[in-house]
């Protein structure tokens, strides 16, 4: 799967949230909302096609966590990302 | 996406501001009761970017002041600086220069329907600050009326 290139991920104070642009329109009354290592895992993995495991790999090498942690953080992660259609196949 | 966000008002006016910059209009909610009665707490607005030699009196301007973000009505300006008032204000007025204006109201939604801010609105957002004073003694009036309920 791949992350849907044309959304963008901004950072607000502590806050990360993301922006779908829509014919030069932004509409920063819906919004999607991120955790850091969420937003960390969006940054990493733009332009890239990934699954869970490569997906995982980059937690492990950021956080140093051990494999089933990551996999199933990766997993929680991604299952949002897809739930809120940011991915595409 | 419609998870709700609180941020606070500087941080989220910079990334309105880093929109209109590239060009994008952008929608937001409002918070507060500053621009009362034309426009509501929670209520949508949009903004879109514009020159600063284009503004007109009445219009309402995104712009910075004392390095705070306003979402105010221009009731005069001249070559270098802007005067705004906030609708429900009595009192201030904030001066600033041109070249710290951001972006104009484009227009506002009202029940999700956008409404296209017209020259109309211009005159009646005006007309009401020209009233000013004649509001600021009702509110008085208003203020001492209570205030003498309260002492009987």
């Amino acid at each position: 799967m791949k992350l849907r290139a044309d959304l963008t991920l901004r950072k607000v104070g502590n806050e990360y949230f993301i922006v779908e642009p829509d014919q030069g329109m932004v509409d920063l009354s819906k919004v999607f909302t991120l955790n850091e290592t969420a937003a960390f895992l969006w940054n990493s993995l733009q332009g890239k096609e990934f699954d869970s495991q490569s997906a995982a790999d980059i937690l492990i090498q950021e956080y140093q966590i051990d494999q089933d942690t990551a996999l199933k953080d990766t997993q929680k992660i991604l299952d949002m990302f897809k739930s809120q259609s940011l991915t595409r196949d | 996406m419609n998870n709700r966000v609180v941020v606070d008002n500087d941080s989220f006016f910079s990334v309105v501001e880093q929109e209109i910059t590239a060009g994008n209009t952008v929608r937001f909610q409002l918070k507060g009761n500053s621009m009362e009665p034309f426009l509501n707490d929670k209520q949508n607005i949009l903004l879109t970017h514009i020159n600063a030699s284009k503004t007109r009196i009445g219009e309402i301007v995104l712009a910075k002041w004392k390095n705070k973000y306003l979402l105010h009505r221009i009731v005069y300006q001249n070559e270098h600086y802007l005067y705004l008032v906030g609708d429900h204000n009595l009192v201030q007025i904030e001066k600033t220069r041109k070249e710290d204006l951001i972006a104009i109201m484009k227009g506002s939604y009202t029940a999700d329907k956008f409404v296209k801010f017209t020259h109309w609105d211009r005159i009646v957002g005006i007309s009401w600050f020209i009233i000013r004073p004649l509001r600021r003694c009702k509110n008085l009036i208003t203020r001492k009326l209570i205030q003498e309920k309260q002492e009987a």
